[in-house]
């Protein structure tokens, strides 16, 4: 398992055919998703609300080539993820909650765009499964 | 549990990457069964006996160095 991609991606790496096709449609999807963030803001104020759409439903892809990506893995490897996404998850609701009562309590905003700042947190959280059992 | 997978390997001289590529699993996950770091599941443990041609007891032993995850 490439460490490099598992702490960057939070895959185990372009060795099986899976691997190779989620990284691929990946990568495609987030080049589209900013190129089309970037054309958005040359574009008057109304069209941002379709670069918005664009940007879930991007997002949304990658979230459902993820879970085909686990769901072809063996059975420790989809174990390590699937327990690499629950931690991440419990921590997102924690942070979640957390950042609502403050945003409550002081009137703070934040984007909640800045939840992707989870994702190395799974990366890692998977980084030390990895270690654990191989 | 125990097992004796890298004992059986030798016999038809395969490697872990061929095992894995024989199971469709992952070289790590076999170095992790072999390692007794990972129990597989009964499923698996039915693969790897029919790849040995041997019984499911033949290759897992419950008894010795039991180990919980």
């Amino acid at each position: 398992m490439a460490l490099s991609s598992i702490l960057l991606l939070g895959t185990f790496g372009t060795d099986s055919p899976a691997g190779k096709r989620h990284h691929q449609r990946c990568i495609w999807v987030l080049a589209l998703m900013i190129l089309g963030i970037g054309l958005g803001a040359l574009l008057p104020k109304p069209y941002h609300h379709a670069v918005a759409l664009l940007t879930g439903l991007a997002v949304a892809f990658i979230a459902v080539e993820m879970w085909r990506y686990v769901d072809s893995l063996d059975e420790l490897e989809h174990r390590l993820q699937m327990e690499a996404l629950a931690w991440a998850y419990v921590i997102l609701i924690a942070l979640a909650m957390s950042l609502g009562g403050l945003a409550l309590a002081i009137g703070w905003k934040i984007d909640p765009a800045w939840l992707i700042a989870l994702e190395p947190v799974r990366a890692w959280r998977l980084h030390a499964l990895v270690r654990r059992f191989t | 549990m125990t097992y004796c997978l890298r004992v059986l390997r030798a016999e038809p001289q395969w490697s872990q990457a061929d095992l894995a590529e024989k199971l469709g699993l992952s070289r790590q996950t076999i170095n992790a069964i072999e390692t007794g770091r990972y129990d597989p599941s009964l499923p698996l443990a039915f693969q790897l006996a029919e790849a040995f041609g041997l019984r499911i007891d033949e290759i897992f032993n419950p008894r010795e160095g039991a180990k919980t995850q």
